[in-house]
């Protein structure tokens, strides 16, 4: 993809964003299962509490925000798109092989007629490979751009999403293959929810962390996200936001299914106001920046 | 003459599936002899995380039908039976046999588009595995539907 070999030029220009001594590259996911709870605020404040450059990918790609956090110029923009059939009509027999291995019934043939139906078309290729008559051409799909830019030691690259395009997981590939071979550090900010789009960002990180809230909706969100990444079989841990305000059950859960709550970020108003104006939460409360600090070499060491 | 009603049950009482992509059966009566010529099951369609209706028209534009009779149908699926030339019935209700009766006194109207919007998805709920359908919602209990079955999307 052209995109990434961009990325590769960009790293060979700026070494210090990737590592010379082939050291491993850290993957770690902000994820949670309830929105809103502070994804976005942790993973930016983990990215400028880091003492190496970070590659931080936000892959929330209907709407992502952390660039409005880390304020980078944004210089870098590439297309992602997907090859999806066209009929050649004129070639076609209207066998119908390309309707029996579509999953997605995006394409139909019935008698004398074939029909595809584009937004349905998850471009997994089969129908180009059944056809026995050439009748498909590939056309393409615009599912969104891949923008990139950098702000002090953090390179962002983040997705967004053609308007009116639902299929989120192509585009969280591209962004992640942004990443250079060399990068030591990589921050995936993540969809909110358990769906594909989560998967996709959460299934190849070396660890993943759960931002919740100690409310019964925040359990309980917090408990289909756990159930996720124990499927796919992947180390995380848990960080409590608004940790004073509510109930003590998110706590007590994690402990009793021991699971690792490496933070607890308190309830603050100024948090809020500064995060409505752009301001990172370590901006507004440096103090809080040792705890960043510990949460990252805990994940390191992990 | 065939038609084919979207049906909860297999039999020419059944109830009419108000649904047309996702309905349980295609019951196919001649207008004739007012008779079941055949039953589609609509199962796959009816399980199929998206495109069910463009599944059930194929399927219906197969069975060599000249009219369809059911509730609501979706652009999609009105796509598919407009190109093969099949009359759409819709807004219909009661029990297979009063839709054929009504169809064949000249009563019932036929439809000159898609009774519904695109959506989507299959609904929450329906899914079969936790959490329903949806992709991405924003606040509980939201209409609509997602690309990707089970899991639960965003909400705030």
């Amino acid at each position: 993809m052209a995109a990434a070999g961009a990325a590769e030029d960009l790293a060979g220009e700026n070494d210090i964003f990737v590592s010379d001594q082939g050291l491993h590259v850290m993957n770690v996911a902000i994820a949670s299962g309830k929105g809103g709870t502070g994804k976005t605020t942790v993973a930016v404040s983990l990215a400028l509490a880091a003492e190496m450059p970070v590659w931080f990918l936000d892959c929330d790609v209907e709407e992502p925000n952390a660039h409005i956090f880390l304020n980078p110029s944004l210089d870098t923009s590439s297309r992602c798109t997907l090859s999806i059939p066209s009929v050649v009509e004129e070639k076609c027999s209207y066998c119908g092989k390309c309707r029996e291995i579509c999953r997605f019934n995006a394409i139909t043939v019935f008698g004398q007629h074939i029909m595809t139906f584009p937004e349905l078309c998850h471009a997994c290729g089969g129908c180009f490979l059944v056809c026995p008559d050439e009748a498909l051409a590939e056309s393409e799909r615009e599912v969104g751009v891949v923008e990139r830019g950098s702000s002090g030691t953090v390179v962002l690259v983040q997705g967004r999403l053609r308007v009116g395009e639902a299929m989120a997981p192509p585009l969280i590939k591209a962004v992640k293959a942004e990443v250079p071979a060399g990068a030591r550090l990589v921050i995936l900010d993540a969809p909110p929810g358990t769906s594909c789009p989560v998967i996709i960002t959460v299934e190849d990180a070396d660890y993943t962390l759960l931002v919740t809230e100690p409310t019964p909706f925040g359990l309980h969100d917090l408990k289909l996200a756990v159930g996720v990444l124990r499927r796919l079989d992947r180390p995380f841990g848990v960080i409590i936001n608004r940790s004073d305000l509510g109930d003590a059950d998110v706590e007590n859960w994690c402990r009793a299914q021991g699971i690792r709550v490496h933070m607890s970020i308190p309830f603050d108003r100024r948090i809020a106001e500064g995060y409505s104006t752009g301001e990172p939460l370590i901006v507004t409360r440096p103090d809080l920046r040792p705890a960043f600090e510990k949460v990252l070499e805990e994940v390191l060491q992990s | 003459m065939k038609i084919a009603v979207s049906a909860t049950g297999k039999g020419i009482s059944a109830s009419i599936d108000p649904r047309f992509g996702r309905a349980g059966y295609f019951v196919i009566v001649d207008a004739d002899s007012v008779q079941v010529v055949d039953v589609i099951d609509n199962s796959i369609a009816q399980n199929a995380a998206h495109g069910a209706g463009i599944n059930a028209a194929t399927m219906i534009v197969e069975a060599g039908v000249d009219s369809v009779i059911t509730g609501k149908v979706g652009p999609k699926a009105y796509a598919v039976l407009e190109a093969a030339g099949i009359k759409v019935i819709p807004d219909c209700s009661g029990t297979v046999l009063d839709a054929v009766e009504q169809f064949k006194s000249g009563t019932a109207r036929s439809a000159d588009g898609p009774t519904e919007n695109a959506h989507p998805g299959r609904p929450a709920g329906q899914a079969g595995g936790a959490g329903g359908g949806m992709c991405r919602r924003r606040d509980m209990g939201q209409g609509g539907g997602g690309r990707c079955g089970g899991g639960f999307g965003r909400r705030k």
